[in-house]
């Protein structure tokens, strides 16, 4: 067969494919633009709008479980540790004298944070999967009874009281804490926190209950946020005050200092106020510990070192004779050892200038660390033996439990619950999540800004676009996945781009994450399911009658009176479900002074109910600041119908998502 | 068709790039100068350093006059020797033929012919390695006794493999003697900031990064012996360096060290005896030192007059027995021939091209001192300064200060900036020699002005970042007053 | 807008209180029944002058750790401990400077203060607002406040909001889902498992949280200027505050007070001049037990619904205290110390002491002995 005869054959195929194609595409666009409501809009993927369903996402799938050690309690006679395994649904129980486990039992719905009675009979487990807390007889490990209690308890503290035996349980994820009676187990006061509280303290009296809430809350974008001890009297669940730590966030570990009549909360000094031009001398954060005296004065003190850096301080305990306190810092792997008479004394000849800048002072550590410790991969939770010779170092992300003498302040030993999760990529990408290795001088890691994911609420100011310009607010990575492309500018197509080269440059100051560590990081990130905004006890219930008159408003094509609502500003176009964006990027008419666009990367809302505050810069503190304070001519959907009461069903439909 | 001489020769040198000889475990590599040999006239520093000569050597285990192997072979003089962190590559300073210039070469830690890697106009001296095996260097090479006086000082380099050399530092003195740190920094000596003609000179040490950028105040520069040399991070997070009262050539000092947990508050000696006629220190496995001392009139140790080598144990009394003694040479320098783990790298801010950088401050008045002796009037304007051309100062312009004490400005890059803060009535508060630059595209930011050392900033929104900063530039600007 | 009483009334109060003081010196000597409530023996009084913000007390409320709050148009106040006065406004937090009513949480001990810009809650120390723009309250202007059970409940002109502690949702309930008239709201009190609301010109509604139900008790006559039918409901629709205790609600209005026994289903009501109610003008009223405190704008009156006691201000500013007896004669006579003043905006009592919140000052009611009956005979 000659050329011109396979040329006559196959061009008219050619111009038809040509022809079908062109047409084909013109169709594409035309239903894009259509159904999209942007009439500008580029080809773009059908994925876009035709979502895979959640259970094709990463974090809707199985995966490996691992033994992580939560909380860790003591028995009163130091023989005996209780370690939560949250991931395994399990408590373990271990011999202190021989380092290995004797026993495990099922405790459901992630034990995280543990406490024992004052006899060591009864173990009380906070299981944050299931918003409650167990009640377990320790001579069998088996769950005697079991009580609600907010969203998301990460602790449970147990105190001995006048008018009776008490359990205060910080709820982080309702932002709430609960004060129980023992018996009748029930629950007495729910008392207002502040942001995430995360760990409570007993005072050694039992008068009061000191609980450490993790996440620092601003007024407005501009000013300087703050966390909150909330502190309680466990008797009777009366607030009796909320203490402020400014610029402090990430605060997740709180003890007492009887001796002393200290609070030590665990910190880190963030300074999201000022533009990231730089990260060395503690320029974006600072690990630290806030020193509370009884009368109520709040000193915050550096844990780094002027060329060091200690990230993601957590657990914190103090020896019995109120001399030493040890922090573990699991960004770094250690545990440091600070020697509560030097710092007292510095306190005391410090004057007020000097102690309210001594946060800042990168170089005074010196004066009152006596050691570093190292341990396993990110150490949390504490715990110290009764008679303060055996710190127990729940080594996270290792499966294992160190035990360090505190007289050599070495290490006699390690409990080992796992083999550590080496072979699971999303274990191996959580290392690289929680280590501070990969920003300059380790000063702090992914999880200083998305603790367990999640977002810090706080706004920052990168300098890669101009100082000053562009402040962003940071965002949750909880059911990120599938949610591409990143950022508010919608310019990075994958996590690896996110947090690549360019990441490298303006945030970390470093070489950029290796190429293996980051596809493990990724792949960690895509695991992280969504927050949980509703009580456990109404996942898979239907929505309360405000929830559904939310949803359909949520969903509307037409206004009350009936008039169609133009597709490009029904919420369900920009925010389509499953995930509730179609990753395109648009303008809600939010666009600042110093913001070069007032285009932005549509933002998914699953879990929006705990991610606030709102908008690309944060501007919005509820979810109703978004319509009531910051929708410009219905540019953020078509809001101007709204009653009041059908915002306030919006959002409780929001908080389902 | 390749003619088969072509293809063995093609094959050969396949076969030998793959034959790397590594250097034998707990192999030192020294730098050697010939006792009583006198440098040439018109001597550079690195002649009076390094006299004719003098050579780089591998000395394996154990330890003999007979167990060392030039690896400087074919050149003039060498020394300053600088293991790359595979521990497979020795580079040093080397000369190859007097009267040329001192440039940096590379050798096969194994032994082989040494290579140069740098071909800079007057020469380079002091080399270093980044992540990346980034070569940093300093260049050119003063004349003896003029480092700290010459009308071209010296500055800092940045060479990665196979590429071009640019420039790090801008200063107006001569930055010399690069480390590298862990954290990536490049740790230099340099002159504290003065100005012309006034204050003695007071050498301390500065940090940049790798691309030139955040020119920081590490070490010593209150206080202390007023010349500094050779800084080096130890293992236990000290940084030890060599002090001395002069800088006459051919002068030696004494090792002392800072922390670096508090490097400003830490200043004192390495050991804990006196080490008078220390050459150099060196960073060891574990907590110890390397240190190559003037072993002369010790008791126990040579007698002869020489330097030798010691390994001195981090809580050492005294220096001990050397680990290492030949008494034809000086052994002025020893490193271990042996990997180690590479510093972090630093992903450039430099945007090339870029015509200025941006300087913030977040208070001008706030100062070190304490509250109690700060000017009670604030600042109301900054006035910035450059040395351009042959120590030339200009006036490049002035900004207002906001009323919280900040100001952001965008300035010229890499040139000798000055600042000065005025009061309302235009009298000069604070004053700040021209010293530090910009990179271009570099925002670089301060807590405040002469400010605190190693102090983070408050976490407070100033004022400055309200508004786009203010420009300045070179162009049309008058001599300063 | 309130006023006081017309100057020819209080000539004619004034001539009466005489007759009464004379009537009362001639049954001087002859033992009273004892009052089933506590009566005040003198006043304290506190103003600007003592550290008051304002001379205008809005609220008073003692809190269960026994420090004393009061609402003022210019802030918050607190007595401490040494007995000062300690003033919380906006640059502290406060919502807004005019502080309407206080509730506390008998849980925590929060407070939480009903301002013209939003609903704040004081809690240890800190202040937390609620508007209406950053949460769900419905209106700004916040009358009312109390909190039953897990809920905290804010009266406004945009009706009843009411905030669930637990799961953070509020509701709105007005005319359009609550069996209310119109949607301003005034005042919100718990009752036995529900919650009443006063309702501008609506009456009261009775909200049961635990079926969702609303019941409304209205006027039966329609007239609010006119009694035509007592006791058969409440006295008016234009309801100004709402009390409950011991299964006893009461109703304030501007033209008449009313009772509603709620387990015997039946009504009281009184006005002035024909009972023993001080005033019509009720700005509000303080259940304990089934006894109640009324303020009104001529003073205060206190009644079980057969007892009364009424602590009133003479025209030359003198105090008196006039008690009615079930089957005998009124009894006045004139007291040491008078009240701040007789336009009275809120009351807050217990066994031992009365505070009340007026337009002039603050007046501290220090109580009789349980056992001494006020005798008749004047003071010097």
């Amino acid at each position: 067969m000659n050329l011109k005869r396979i040329m006559l054959f196959a061009a008219p195929l050619v111009m038809a494919g040509a022809g079908a194609a062109a047409v084909g595409h013109s169709l594409l666009l035309v239903h894009e633009r259509r159904m999209s409501g942007l009439p500008h809009l580029a080809i773009v993927s059908c994925v876009h709008c035709h979502q895979r369903s959640l259970s094709s996402l990463p974090w809707a799938k199985p995966r490996p479980h691992h033994d992580a050690p939560g909380g860790i309690a003591v028995s009163p006679d130091g023989r005996t540790l209780f370690i939560a395994l949250d991931d395994r649904d399990e408590v373990a129980e271990a011999d202190v004298a021989s380092l290995t486990v004797t026993r495990r039992a099922k405790v459901a719905g992630g034990p995280f944070g543990l406490a024992l009675d004052a006899t060591g009979k009864r173990l009380f487990a906070a299981c944050r999967h299931q918003d409650r807390v167990a009640v377990l007889d320790t001579r069998d490990l088996r769950e005697q009874a079991s009580i609600a209690v907010g969203i998301l308890p990460t602790d449970v503290a147990y105190c001995l009281t006048p008018a009776g035996e008490r359990l205060v349980v910080p709820n982080s994820g309702s932002d709430d804490i609960s004060v129980l009676s023992v018996s009748p187990l029930r629950e007495l006061v729910r008392a207002a926190a502040g942001r995430e509280p995360y760990a409570a303290a007993v005072s050694a009296d039992g008068g009061r209950v000191y609980v450490a809430n993790r996440m620092a809350v601003h007024d407005q974008i501009l000013s300087q946020p703050a966390s909150e001890v909330t502190v309680l009297d466990p008797a009777n669940g009366h607030v009796l005050d909320r203490v402020e730590l400014h610029s402090a966030h990430l605060a997740e570990g709180i003890t007492e200092v009887p001796a002393r009549g200290w609070t030590l909360n665990s910190m880190v000094k963030v300074r999201n106020l000022v533009p990231i031009t730089q990260v060395k001398d503690g320029w974006v954060m600072s690990a630290g510990v806030a020193v509370s005296d009884k009368d109520g004065e709040v000193t915050q003190v550096p844990l780094d070192e002027a060329n060091a850096y200690f990230s993601d301080p957590s657990g914190v305990v103090a020896s019995p004779d109120g001399r030493r306190a040890y922090v573990a810092s699991g960004g770094a792997d250690v545990v440091t050892v600070l020697d509560l008479d030097r710092l007292g004394a510095w306190l005391k000849q410090a004057g007020e200038a000097e102690r309210s800048d001594a946060i800042e002072d990168m170089a005074l550590s010196y004066r009152y660390v006596v050691a570093r410790i190292p341990t396993g991969c990110n150490p949390r939770h504490l715990a110290l033996s009764p008679d303060g010779r055996r710190l127990f170092v729940a080594e996270r992300l290792e499966d294992g439990v160190l035990v360090v003498d505190t007289d050599s302040l070495k290490p006699v030993g390690r409990i080992v619950l796992g083999d550590g999760g080496l072979d699971d990529p999303i274990r191996l990408g959580e290392r690289v999540f929680t280590r501070a290795r990969y920003t300059f001088q380790g000063q702090f890691s992914c999880r200083s800004c998305h603790p367990d994911g999640h977002v810090d609420g706080l706004s920052y100011d990168f300098d890669g676009a101009g100082v000053g310009d562009n402040l962003l607010a940071n965002r949750s990575l909880c059911g990120v996945a599938g949610t591409e492309p990143f950022k508010w500018n919608g310019k990075n197509p994958t996590l690896q781009f996110q947090d690549g080269p360019r990441f490298a440059r303006v945030l970390m100051r470093t070489d950029p994450i290796p190429q293996p560590q980051l596809d493990e990081l990724a792949t960690f990130i895509k695991h992280l399911p969504p927050t949980r905004t509703i009580s456990w006890s109404r996942v898979g219930q239907p929505l309360t009658p405000a929830e559904e008159r939310g949803r359909k408003l949520f969903f509307a094509t037409k206004r009350t009176d009936g008039t169609p609502i133009p597709r490009a500003l029904q919420c369900q176009t920009c925010h389509r479900p499953p995930l509730f964006t179609d990753r395109l990027m648009t303008s809600v008419g939010t666009q600042g002074a110093r913001d070069s666009s007032g285009v932005f990367d549509t933002p998914h809302l699953i879990g929006v109910g705990a991610v606030g505050p709102y908008l690309h810069d944060g501007r919005a503190k509820t979810l109703e600041e978004i319509w009531t304070t910051y929708q410009k001519d219905d540019l953020h959907g078509v809001s101007s119908y709204w009653s009041k009461e059908q915002l306030n069903d919006l959002v409780e439909y929001l908080r389902t998502i | 068709m390749c003619s088969r001489t072509s293809m063995l020769s093609g094959a050969a040198a396949l076969l030998l790039a793959g034959c790397h000889t590594q250097a034998p475990e707990g192999s030192l590599v020294l730098t050697q100068t010939p006792v009583g040999v006198q440098p040439p006239p018109a001597a550079t520093v690195l002649d009076v350093r390094y006299p004719p000569g003098s050579r780089v050597v591998l000395l394996v285990p154990p330890f003999r006059t007979d167990t060392v192997r030039e690896l400087s072979r074919g050149l003039a003089a060498a020394g300053d020797p600088c293991v790359s962190w595979d521990g497979r590559w020795v580079y040093f300073a080397g000369r190859a033929s007097d009267g040329a210039d001192w440039q940096i070469y590379k050798v096969d830690a194994g032994g082989g012919r040494p290579e140069p890697v740098t071909r800079m106009p007057g020469g380079a001296m002091d080399p270093a390695l980044a992540a990346h095996e980034e070569l940093v260097f300093s260049s050119p090479v003063p004349k003896a006794g003029r480092l700290w006086t010459s009308q071209t000082p010296a500055a800092l380099y940045g060479q990665m493999p196979g590429g071009a050399p640019g420039r790090l530092t801008f200063g107006p003195d001569s930055a010399a003697d690069p480390t590298v740190l862990r954290d990536g920094r490049v740790l230099f000596v340099t002159a504290e900031a003065r100005d012309a003609g006034h204050s003695p000179r007071h050498l301390c040490l500065f940090t940049i990064n790798n691309d030139g950028t955040e020119v920081t105040a590490y070490a010593c520069q209150d206080g202390g012996a007023d010349f500094v040399r050779r800084p080096r991070e130890l293992g236990d997070g000290r940084i030890a360096f060599l002090a001395a009262r002069t800088e006459e050539p051919g002068a030696v000092g004494w090792a002392e060290c800072v922390r670096s947990a508090a490097p400003f508050a830490s200043r004192g000696g390495l050991f804990a005896f006196r080490s008078a006629g220390c050459r150099s220190v060196e960073a060891v496995s574990g907590h110890d030192v390397l240190a190559c001392v003037d072993a002369s009139g010790w008791v126990g140790r040579s007698m002869m007059g020489n330097a030798a080598v010691f390994r001195v144990p981090a809580d050492a009394a005294e220096i001990g027995a050397p680990l290492f003694d030949d008494p034809k040479w000086n052994s002025v320098e020893a490193t271990p021939a042996a990997a180690r783990a590479e510093p972090t790298g630093h992903t450039s801010v430099v945007t090339a091209g870029a015509p200025h950088g941006t300087l913030l401050c977040l208070d001008v008045n706030l100062g070190s001192e304490p509250a109690a002796d700060r000017n009670a009037a604030p600042a109301a304007e900054l006035r910035v300064f450059a040395l351009v051309g042959s120590r030339q100062l200009l006036t490049v312009g002035k900004v207002p200060v906001d009323s919280d004490g900040s100001v952001i400005v965008q300035l010229p890059v890499d040139v000798p900036l000055g600042l000065d803060t005025l009061d309302a009535q235009g009298r000069v508060l604070r004053h700040q020699p021209a010293f530090l630059w910009l990179r271009p595209g570099e925002n670089r930011a301060c807590v405040g002005c002469h400010e605190p050392r190693n102090h983070a900033p408050r976490n407070t929104r100033p004022m400055a970042t309200m508004h786009r900063p203010a420009h300045l530039d070179l162009a049309g600007q008058t001599p300063a007053p | 807008m309130k006023t006081q009483a017309a100057p020819p009334a209080r000539a004619i109060s004034g001539i009466v209180l005489v007759l009464s003081l004379l009537s009362g010196v001639a049954a001087s000597g002859r033992a009273a029944t004892p009052l089933p409530f506590p009566v005040v023996t003198r006043f304290e009084n506190f103003g600007e002058k003592d550290g008051l913000p304002s001379h205008k007390v809005h609220c008073v409320l003692k809190a269960s750790d026994g420090r004393l709050w009061l609402g003022t148009t210019n802030g918050l106040c607190a007595r401490e401990p040494d007995g000062k006065f300690r003033r919380y406004g906006p640059e502290d937090g406060l919502s807004h400077p005019v502080v309407l009513s206080i509730a506390e949480d008998p849980g925590t001990g929060d407070l939480w203060l009903a301002t013209m810009q939003g609903l704040t809650r004081l809690s240890g120390g800190k202040f937390t607002v609620f508007t209406q723009t950053n949460s769900g309250l419905p209106n700004n202007v916040v009358y009312g406040v109390a909190v039953v059970g897990d809920t905290v409940w804010a009266a406004t002109p945009a009706g009843a909001g009411a905030y669930n502690i637990k799961t953070k949702a509020w509701s709105i309930y007005d005319h359009n889902n609550a069996d209310m008239e119109e949607p301003w709201c005034y005042a919100v009190a718990p009752g036995d498992g529900v919650v009443y609301i006063g309702v501008w010109a609506g009456g009261i509604v009775e909200h049961d949280p635990r079926t969702g139900s609303f019941k409304a008790y209205r006027d039966p006559d329609g007239d609010f200027q006119f009694q035509l039918t007592p006791d058969s409901g409440p006295i008016a629709d234009i309801t100004s505050w709402v009390a409950y205790g011991d299964g006893i609600l009461w109703q304030g209005t501007y033209f008449g007070l009313s009772r509603y026994d709620t387990r015997e289903a039946t009504w009281r009501t009184w006005v002035q001049d024909k009972t023993p109610l001080a005033s019509n003008f009720v700005n509000s009223v303080f259940a304990r037990g089934r006894v109640a405190w009324v303020s009104t704008d001529r003073g205060v009156s206190v009644t079980d619904g057969t007892h009364w006691v009424n602590y009133l201000v003479d025209d030359n500013g003198r105090g008196v205290v006039r008690t009615f007896r079930p089957g005998e004669e009124p009894q006045t006579r004139a007291m040491t110390t008078a009240l701040a003043d007789d336009f009275v905006l809120a009351v807050w009592a217990d066994d031992h002491e009365a505070w009340i919140a007026t337009s002039n000052g603050l007046s501290h009611g220090i109580f009789a002995a349980p056992e001494a009956s006020p005798t008749v005979a004047s003071d010097p």
